[in-house]
């Protein structure tokens, strides 16, 4: 919590220094007598950047471009290499993922009732192309938090703006028992604290902060704001059916969303004003002919043919004037109680027009997302004694964190508004002392390894304090103040430094004197996650589709829920596009995702698990997916060249982005003699021998622990 | 000398297609000792009295009153008023015996179980804090409902490691696609590795289950072999670039693990082993209504036997609201006989006295109905009763109780924490001190609270 002030950049001696972040690394360095390693080469750092900024291996001619441009000019090439990367649409598809781990994103209610939500994946692409577009990062925040709030020159923009506040949704909430509403609160409040703040704001939800000054008050002065705050998060366990249904859980879209919403509520309540009329008129019309004699047709032809011709019948009638005026009189009857059912009938057929009207009309298309918008009752809110929603202690302003001195703290002063806009004003104050402080560590984190405080996710008293603090707090000022919160600025300047390009050679007397390499004497090995390392498995094969594709498989099964009779062929479906679009079910995960380490997407988790788990390794030796993937690998590579080394040198580049050794080579040959001669028998035909001996040797590669990590 | 080194060093003296033996002898080395992999087997807190776990769950919540819990006054006032004007008392629809030795009262609903009255430790004064059954099921397995919290059988792996490194340390067989699905076995925010192995699901039976990618549908064994030796020498060189790097050694541990498991997993899978008397007492057969829960226990036996630490079996649709009669009689008849063929089976393999075995439900059901047929009862989170069996529990002991009707518990109550607190001190772990440090604080299974229930300790 202490105030972030710019750090004067250290003097350092000697040449190796590159920019001003290399000067605090080798002023930290220095101090503990680490000596940096070589600087990395082309392959190794080519491949380097790919997965840091885009989550792909380069193909085997951009190797090629860039080991030519390398040789001649060392910077120029990496320069033009990142520049490239950092304007690619792919850029936002790697980078938006490490935004949704730490938001917990998913599309899914999970927890108790796991309700599918078809319209997440709006605030997915939302994020993906903000990191694209390089929002800065004050105004994302401000949009994910108070989106609706915010001035929008077009509809378009009001839409964008719209999905933006997402962020408040999209979290995994219990359907079925405990409190929805407080724990909506609960789940907003924790994301806020734990993406943004780097806090466990949540702990004070029941007591004062164990370890952080967060008094439980603090909590319930961000709890009024999202008390104050309607959030729409999609259907319950009972599913919206109709597009009225669909208005009271969702946010409409479209240009004219607002006017298209109201036309559809009045449509929606003219035709439940006529079904009801129309109910009661049947019921009216079936009365009103029971009441009818049975041969009413007949005394109603009769009568009309009296009517006809009424001279002649009154002389040929021989009937006494007694009948006469008794049948008289039950005509008479007849013709009322005829009379009261044609009338009734007439209005029912009215009705029925009407309806039939109404559904003819044209009605406007509404799309929807999730998110919020200020709620009916603004209010403060008292502190609920340990949490429990029946015991109402003192009620507490609306407010923010009491622990952070901000210079000018908005105040939340007006009635009519949730807060959600100066909440937002408050994260993104330029001297907020987390803010920048904890983003600039999570991009540092993914670019090299661990962040400057290693606990990504707490700042607080319990986390770790950070190896380089000045390091930290003049890339923070350096981030709000010249890069003006751009992230790619960010990124560009750290990928540009001397020491994210180092090689990760080991050295024995470094390793002794900083084994976790906190002081950066090279660059840490680090593990591929979940998705760049299927997109590459989907990339070798030449089968991954870079185009974005619509929506989501849980748009395509729509409304519903895991476990509950919906459609889940659009779950198993083959799917050659990036990772980032799977869907996320929480309670039914995508098995890859699954077994490679994506957080779990309840919790916000800014740091991934890299575990070993042998389902990995039965996952990458036996899976379809892998083995199909294999074959197309090795089809590409037997069609692309003639000979058995340069296929070999082509499969290498694919895979692990360089040629093999001479040793690599020498094994992989024998490898492949020593399995054409066992194949023989099984597989007498030599192309598709060929075809099989080369689907063992790519995925001999992509198990290989070289393509699951990044040098 | 540092350990990796002479173990890399050793690895690499050894030839590619020797090198997995050696290797093989390495790893088992490691799961004696202190090892870099962390489902090792571990030091527990204390003692332990029980080294596994086999948690029979009854999905839907069996009524206490018609199986361990006797309640003579509910029996006599069948039709009187219940708990408002329109529900009716429900007398229990089975005859209720003292059973064995100590003299347990267990209903004839459930004759194979009552067989076992003197190693049951019927604990009736249980209790929960919600009546729907997901997060009731939530509850039970995590500790929470209204988070996503690790499992039971999550914390149990990362608190004790396993004894077989070839199979998973926690299986969860035929769990719920619903109600919480995965996330009764799922690890949270705990190290993946600790997440159950679910084998079928509660809509596929163990008869048909399959674990994913555990047969490469291409190779034979000898080429599979080859091609891993292949891909373990390049892991080798990898790992040679940076002689410290215990992570490539992860990697190649992981793989060697992987090969076993698919010899190892099918092989504890495959029931036609056993003998045609074993599975007949299990009621293991064509069209038998036991037939997938035999297949379950028989399953979790095998398991537990090879190493297993922790096997859920799972049995659903014990929610009778109304049919009670017909419906818990088909429950009993799926899951009795297969429970009493468990139990004797572990006791004369002398398993029992150091597994640990736990029925229930998520919650029990009311001594009332408002149904007209008079033959149902709603859910009852108040009060309701499992068991516990085997190690380290008092046998043919009936601890706590509801009220005379079976509304709530009154006496020695058991809330789900202490059930939790209770199941981890049995097996050697401390409920307070097993936490796992998340987003700046320590978590537990049991939150904030949960007690051992000591008196029903052996």
């Amino acid at each position: 919590m202490q105030p972030l002030v710019r750090p004067d950049v250290p003097k350092v001696t000697g040449d190796w220094a590159r920019t001003d972040v290399d000067r605090f690394v080798v002023a930290a360095r220095g101090q503990k007598g680490l000596r940096p390693a070589a600087d990395a080469q082309a392959a190794p750092l080519l491949r380097r950047l790919y997965f840091d900024l885009i989550g792909l291996p380069p193909s085997p001619e951009e190797q090629k471009a860039f080991a030519a441009g390398f040789s001649f000019d060392r910077q120029l090439a990496i320069e033009e290499v990142v520049d490239r990367l950092l304007a690619s649409p792919q850029f936002g598809e790697r980078w938006g993922r490490h935004w949704l781990d730490v938001v917990r994103y998913g599309e899914s209610a999970g927890n108790s009732r796991d309700v599918l939500m078809p319209w997440a994946w709006r605030y997915r692409d939302y994020v993906i192309d903000s990191l694209n577009a390089d929002i800065p990062f004050d105004r994302f925040i401000a949009e994910q938090i108070a989106g609706d709030l915010l001035a929008a020159d077009s509809p378009a923009e009001k839409d964008r703006l719209t999905v933006a506040t997402g962020l408040l949704a999209v979290g995994s909430k219990s359907l079925n028992g405990g409190n929805i509403d407080l724990d909506l609160v609960d789940d907003q409040i924790d994301v806020i604290g734990k993406a943004v703040l780097g806090l466990s704001v949540s702990c004070a939800r029941c007591h004062d902060h164990k370890f952080d000054p967060i008094p439980t008050a603090d909590y319930y002065a961000l709890a009024g704001i999202f008390r104050s705050t309607e959030t729409l998060y999609g259907g319950s366990t009972r599913r919206p059916k109709t597009v009225s249904d669909k208005l009271k859980v969702y946010l409409p879209l479209g240009p004219d969303a607002d006017a298209a919403a109201k036309q559809i509520a009045e449509h929606d309540k003219e035709k439940a004003k006529l079904d009801k009329r129309k109910a009661t008129l049947a019921k009216r019309v079936k009365q009103l002919q029971s009441k009818l004699p049975k041969d009413w047709k007949q005394r109603k032809k009769a009568l009309a043919e009296k009517a006809a011709d009424s001279g002649d019948t009154e002389t040929a009638d021989q009937s006494s004037a007694e009948q006469k005026a008794k049948r008289k009189e039950g005509d008479k009857g007849f013709v009322g109680q005829l009379a009261a059912f044609e009338a009734a009938q007439d209005e029912l057929k009215e009705v029925e027009d009407s309806l039939k009207a109404l559904k003819a009309g044209d009605l406007p298309e509404l799309e929807f997302a999730l998110g919020v918008r200020d709620g009916k009752k603004i209010q403060d809110w008292p502190i609920q004694v340990r949490g429990e929603r029946t015991k109402a202690g003192d009620v507490v302003p609306r407010g923010f964190l009491s622990c952070v001195d901000v210079a000018e703290s908005p105040k939340i002063e007006s009635r009519e508004v949730s807060g959600r806009m100066e909440l937002a004003a408050w994260l993104t104050q330029p001297d907020h002392p987390l803010t920048a402080r904890v983003f600039v560590n999570r991009v540092w984190q993914h670019l090299f390894g661990r962040g400057l405080v290693e606990t990504v996710d707490n700042f607080g008293v319990n986390g770790q304090p950070p190896t380089h603090p000045k390091l930290l707090d003049w890339l923070a000022r350096r981030f709000v103040d010249d890069h003006q919160w751009s992230t790619k600025a960010l990124i560009r300047e750290l990928v540009l430094t001397r020491t994210y390009q180092l090689s990760s050679d080991f050295d024995a007397d470094s390793h002794e004197a900083d084994p976790a390499n906190a002081y950066l004497w090279r660059m840490s090995r680090r593990r591929l996650e979940a998705e760049p390392l299927r997109d590459s498995l989907l990339a070798a094969s030449g089968t991954l589709k870079l185009d974005r594709p619509f929506g989501s498989a849980v748009m395509e099964i729509g409304e519903g829920e895991v476990g509950r009779g919906i459609n889940t062929k659009p779950l198993t479906d083959p799917f050659p596009h990036r990772s980032v679009y799977l869907p996320i079910l929480r309670t039914s995960l995508n098995s890859f995702l699954k077994t490679f380490d994506l957080p779990e997407p309840s919790n916000p988790q800014g740091l991934r698990d890299a575990t070993n788990v042998p389902s990995q390794s039965l996952y990458l030796m036996n899976s379809p997916f892998v083995i199909e993937q294999a074959r197309g690998t090795a089809k590409r590579v037997l069609q692309a060249k003639d000979e058995d080394a340069q296929r070999l040198e082509l499969l290498f580049r694919i895979c692990l982005a360089r040629k093999p050794t001479g040793s690599e080579v020498a094994r992989f040959m024998e490898f492949l003699e020593q399995t054409d001669r066992e194949l023989e028998a099984e597989t007498p035909d030599v192309a598709q021998r060929k075809e099989l001996s080369w689907t063992i040797l790519s995925q001999s590669l992509f198990a290989s622990a070289e393509f699951r990590y990044v040098d | 000398m540092n350990p990796q080194l002479s173990r890399r060093s050793l690895l690499q003296s050894a030839t590619c297609g020797l090198g997995y033996l050696a290797f093989a002898d390495l790893a088992n080395q490691d799961a004696r000792g202190a090892s870099t992999n962390p489902l090792a087997p571990k030091q527990p807190h204390h003692t332990p009295r029980a080294k596994r776990l086999i948690f029979l769950h009854m999905r839907g919540g069996p009524a206490h009153m018609d199986t361990f819990e006797y309640k003579p006054e509910l029996n006599r006032r069948d039709g009187e008023a219940g708990k408002s004007k329109s529900r009716k008392l429900v007398a229990s629809k089975w005859d209720w015996k003292q059973r064995g030795n100590s003299g347990l009262w267990v209903s004839d609903l459930l004759k194979h179980q009552a067989e076992h009255a003197d190693d049951l430790c019927v604990l009736a004064g249980m209790h929960t804090d919600i009546a729907n059954h997901t997060p009731a099921m939530l509850y039970l397995h995590t500790g929470s409902f209204a988070f996503t919290r690790p499992s039971m059988g999550a914390w149990i792996l990362y608190g004790l490691g396993t004894e077989n490194q070839n199979l998973p340390g926690f299986v969860s067989v035929c769990p719920p696609i619903i109600n919480g699905g995965s996330k009764n076995y799922g690890p949270a925010f705990l190290p993946a590795m600790y997440q159950g192995q679910a084998i079928g699901d509660i809509k596929t039976n163990v008869r048909d289950a399959k674990i994913g990618n555990i047969r490469n549908p291409l190779l034979d064994t000898t080429t599979q072999r080859s091609q891993l030796d292949l891909v373990q020498s390049l892991n080798r060189d990898l790992g040679q670039r940076d002689p410290q790097d215990t992570q490539i050694d992860g990697v190649i541990q992981s793989y060697e693990l992987a090969f076993r498991m698919q010899a190892e997993l099918p092989t504890v899978m495959d029931l036609e082993q056993e003998t045609a008397a074993t599975l007949e007492a299990y009621g293991i057969g064509d069209k038998k209504p036991s037939d997938n829960f035999g297949r379950q226990c028989l399953l979790a036996r095998r398991m537990i036997e090879s190493g297993v630490r922790h096997v859920e079996v799972c049995d659903e649709f014990w929610d009778q609201h109304s049919g009670l009669k017909k419906g818990h009689e088909a429950r009993a008849a799926a899951t009795d006989q297969p429970i009493g063929a468990l139990l004797s089976d572990l006791k004369q393999r002398g398993l029992l006295e150091d597994t640990l075995v736990v029925w229930g439900g998520e919650f029990g059901r009311t001594p009332d109905t408002a149904r007209k047929d008079h033959d149902g009862r709603d859910h009852n989170a108040n009060g309701y009763c499992m068991w516990m069996a085997g190690g380290g529990v008092k046998g043919g002991m009936k601890y706590g109780a509801t009220d005379e009707l079976g509304y709530e518990s009154v006496e020695d109550r058991v809330h789900t924490h202490d059930l939790h607190a209770t199941i981890l001190h049995l097996l050697g772990l401390d409920h307070t001190k097993l936490t796992y440090r998340y987003a700046g604080r320590d978590f537990r299974l049991t939150d904030i609270a949960g007690r051992v229930v000591e008196p029903i300790l052996a």
